[in-house]
């Protein structure tokens, strides 16, 4: 097969796309990850969303989805912004990745008021996006009297403890009187003088084993209130505390808080007029602020602590208090004996849900009850919310007609009195069948051992499980998964190097076919390094007649290509018509053929010297 | 001429390289020792005699010793089966899954084992029915088988120049093969972190902390997905769609198994 054969044979190829397609697809399998990135999106957000004139509060620009974003930040009359930084987060779950950039801007307001920041463009991957506009409020300075029109920040008087301080603690809302176990609702608040920034270090702890509070939220309700003619900033918590022990016992708060107070005094003393460097301008640009790390507590409440009643008390009561409603469905409820009936027992109200438990189905030889899977969710407030409980139920006998009731019982603290919550009976259709079948065995392979054990186990004796395997196998060291291991990678990788190869082979042969010019050049450069080697071994054996027929053979063909003419037709006379008279070449081509058609011999001196030449000319002919 | 060498030279190296392939994938297999296989006949003796904790001890040993296979870990999964802990009975009959995908005994005694713990799975659309025929490894080399015949079938349209309507088609079928098993294994690429709940009365926590809210309670075996990691939590979604925090120390990876030699330390079953 001739070089141009095998080139008409592939460029009716159009492998090339398809090549390409399946190199991304080789790449993605070696790399044995996923790449999947949303559509971007942006949000806006500004915390707190009302602030004094005399603080400053976060915007927070998040844009998912992207690495990069240009953030054109809206020019609001007497609002000013000022960059803070950014934050970059990349994450990957399962092999998907994901990224966000977060981008973290200080407002501050000149004057009071309620203002609209309009939407702010991102600029993301080529594309605008907008945000949502947000509305926020600025109060006055918290060195004024309070608030000037408007809605007045509530107002109350400083308990006894709390006079003179810039911050305190307070419990509100709570019972005087609690059942042991019982979820009761407890309000904190802590009050922060305005004009301080404050940064909390921990969230409001109870002192004392004797009750117990879960988690609080990370975000309190953010309000202003005026105690004794002094606005305060208010944190308040929502939340409900249980007590662990009977008696009257007492009950206090405390958290840690670090203050930072403005500096007062004058930076440059004995510079000029006081009153103008303490001008507030000056104080922020100069002062600066000084803080402090302070632990507030509350002033103790003392709560009596009933013990639960003991007469009357159901054996099945688990510790629930409060007052509760119980809902039961199941479904199907036409079902083979041995299908499993899914029954939803759903206990809602108010109350301590961490002590409800499930529902307790009867026993009964004719149902085979399994664990129940419980699930809760909180509703309005703390202690409201729902239980819901999914307990699988296999029925055992035709016989039966309904899913019998299930109870629940709880205390009431308001009756003071036991409650037991029972659900109606369901009716069912049970129709014969498949009992057999749930404990028939697996089939058992080639491979396993085929007695049972002769003697009495000891443990749970599950029935009907495939007896053990005798063979151990091969033994291995770590759960490797396929893509991971060596061999597999390698024998991907060569296949992928493979088509590379094949991609790029063809690639240069249509690149050579589209290259008349460059094709010839390659082909001369190949015929003159074959036929120049084929001179020089005739030139090494001091040969003449090898070295005359070589030397004809190598001005045919590389003319032949020079000329674009069948190297066997070329004669002395084409030499004469073709190159100049002074040519070395047809001196050297008549001595060819002298040396071909008579006999004709050349000295091992003429042998030197036409080998010098016939090199020069013909590689001057390939520089042509 | 000069073509057709330049294939056999590509033919050669194509062999020499599978031949190579071939010789890497085998030799990480070494045989067991003479004392596991002995160990491990003496377990399943101890099995049949229905003293399950030591058949357990033997089982667990040869594991830390010398590594584990499909057959031992089934055999120990049926020694926690019988002796009452659901959670490691079902993450060792996972983990013996994956290492023998076709043994029937192991997903005959994994369905008995969960229906008798009420453990009932959810029926999953036809999609994710066909997708889980087959486990990870085996759509990945599905994918692979494919694709290196597709790259056959190029080789070979380079070299024979007759048949090229046929040669196209068989190395269109190759690329679909391979673009399909591609996709199959990506969908089962999810199972590749997937966790079994060991511990008993393990709940769901709204918050990575001992005191935060119950959202429920999750059942000894229940297969579960670890998202993230906080502190001594990890933050799980059931098979049901059901996301909450967890105690790490409740929820085994079926991955995680490393026989101890390797790691340096004992913990056969990663808890």
């Amino acid at each position: 097969m001739t070089p141009c054969g095998f080139r008409l044979i592939l460029t009716r190829s159009n492998a090339g796309r398809l090549l390409l397609s399946l190199i991304f697809l080789a790449i993605a399998c070696l790399a044995s990850t996923r790449w999947c990135q949303a559509e971007a999106t942006v949000a806006a957000s500004l915390h707190p969303a009302s602030f004094s004139v005399d603080r400053d509060t976060t915007l927070t620009v998040t844009v998912n989805g992207s690495r990069s974003a240009d953030v054109q930040l809206p020019v609001v009359a007497g609002v000013s912004f000022q960059e803070r930084g950014k934050s970059t987060q990349m994450q990957i779950v399962n092999g998907s990745l994901s990224s966000s950039i977060s981008y973290a801007y200080q407002v501050e307001a000149a004057h009071p008021g309620t203002y609209t920041l309009p939407p702010i463009s991102v600029s993301v991957d080529g594309s605008t996006l907008t945000t949502r506009p947000i509305t926020f409020e600025v109060t006055p300075s918290g060195r004024t009297s309070p608030k000037q029109g408007g809605t007045a920040a509530p107002s109350t008087d400083l308990s006894a403890g709390e006079t003179d301080k810039v911050a305190f603690l307070r419990i509100s809302e709570l019972k005087d009187t609690s059942w042991a176990g019982e979820s009761i609702p407890i309000r904190i608040t802590a009050y922060f003088r305005q004009g301080i920034k404050v940064s909390l270090n921990t969230l409001p702890v109870l002192k004392g084993n004797d009750f117990v509070i879960p988690q609080l939220d990370q975000h309190p309700r953010q309000t202003e209130e005026t105690v004794n003619g002094t606005v305060y900033s208010a944190l308040t918590w929502e939340s409900s505390i249980s007590a662990v022990k009977e008696g009257r016992r007492s009950l206090s708060v405390e958290l840690d808080a670090t203050l930072l107070f403005p500096h007062r005094g004058n930076p440059f003393p004995g510079f000029g007029d006081q009153d103008a460097l303490q001008d507030e301008i000056f104080q922020n640009f100069f002062g600066g602020f000084e803080s402090k790390h302070i632990k507030v507590a509350s002033q103790p409440i003392s709560i009596e602590v009933k013990q639960l009643p003991t007469d009357h008390q159901p054996h099945d009561f688990s510790g629930a208090i409060g007052h509760f409603n119980l809902l039961v469905e199941a479904k199907p409820t036409k079902v083979a004996v041995g299908d499993p009936i899914t029954l939803e027992m759903t206990v809602a109200g108010k109350g301590n849900f961490d002590r409800v438990e499930t529902p307790q189905f009867p026993e009964d030889p004719k149902w085979k009850t399994y664990p129940p899977a419980a699930e809760f969710k909180q509703g309005d407030s703390p202690s409201q919310g729902k239980k819901n409980f999914v307990q699988t139920l296999v029925v055992k006998d035709d016989q039966v007609t309904e899913i019998p009731p299930v109870s629940f019982v709880y205390f009431d603290p308001a009756t003071e009195k036991y409650v037991t919550l029972t659900s109606p009976p369901i009716p069912l259709s049970v129709q014969r069948g498949q009992a057999e079948e749930a404990a028939a065995p697996p089939s058992a392979s080639a491979s396993s051992v085929p007695a049972a054990p002769k003697t009495e186990p000891k443990g749970q004796n599950l029935a009907g499980l495939a007896p053990n395997h005798l063979q151990m196998g091969e033994l291995q060291r770590k759960i490797m998964p396929l893509y991971a291991q060596q061999w597999f990678v390698l024998l991907l990788a060569l296949c992928t190097l493979l088509l590379l190869a094949v991609f790029l082979w063809k690639a240069r042969l249509k690149y050579l076919r589209n290259n008349p010019m460059v094709r010839r050049k390659k082909e001369m450069q190949a015929l003159f390094a074959k036929n120049m080697a084929g001179i020089r071994q005739a030139a090494d054996n001091n040969d003449s007649g090898q070295y005359l027929a070589a030397c004809r053979k190598a001005l045919r063909e590389m003319l032949g290509c020079y000329w674009q003419i069948e190297p066997s037709i070329i004669t002395l006379a084409d030499l004469q018509a073709r190159l100049p008279p002074s040519s070395s070449l047809i001196v050297l081509f008549t001595a060819a053929e002298q040396g071909a058609y008579a006999k004709y011999s050349l000295s091992a001196m003429q042998i030197r010297q036409y080998s010098d030449q016939i090199e020069k000319e013909l590689a001057e002919l390939l520089c042509k | 001429m000069q073509v057709s060498r330049y294939v056999r030279h590509l033919v050669a190296t194509c062999i020499v390289l599978a031949v190579y392939c071939a010789i890497a994938g085998t030799s990480a297999l070494a045989a067991p020792g003479q004392s596991a296989e002995n160990l491990f006949q003496q377990g399943n003796t101890l099995y049949g005699q229905g003293n399950y904790q030591e058949a357990l001890q033997i089982f667990n040993n040869i594991i830390a010793e010398d590594g584990f296979s499909g057959p031992l870990l089934y055999d120990l999964a049926n020694c926690y089966a019988q002796s009452g802990q659901t959670g490691q009975a079902i993450l060792n009959y996972k983990r013996a899954q994956y290492l023998s995908p076709r043994d029937s005994d192991i997903k005959g005694n994994l369905e008995l084992l969960r229906k008798n713990q009420g453990l009932f799975q959810e029926d999953l659309p036809l999609t994710q029915r066909m997708v889980s025929l087959l486990n990870l490894d085996q759509w990945t080399l599905l994918a692979g088988l494919f694709f290196v015949l597709f790259t056959l079938s190029i080789l070979l349209e380079l070299r024979f120049s007759s048949g090229k309507y046929l040669q196209r088609w068989i190395g269109g079928f190759c690329l679909l093969g391979t673009v399909i098993a591609i996709m199959g294994a990506f969908s089962q690429y999810r199972q590749q972190d997937e966790a079994v709940v060991t511990g008993l009365d393990a709940r769901l926590l709204l918050s990575p902390f001992p005191s935060a809210a119950s959202v429920g309670t999750i059942q000894e075996g229940r297969v579960v997905y670890p998202t993230t990691r906080h502190g001594l939590f990890s933050l799980v979604e059931d098979q049901s769609g059901r996301t909450g925090w967890i105690e790490t120390k409740a929820i085994t990876s079926i991955r995680a198994l490393v026989a101890p030699s390797q790691q340096g330390q004992h913990q056969p079953d990663g808890d």
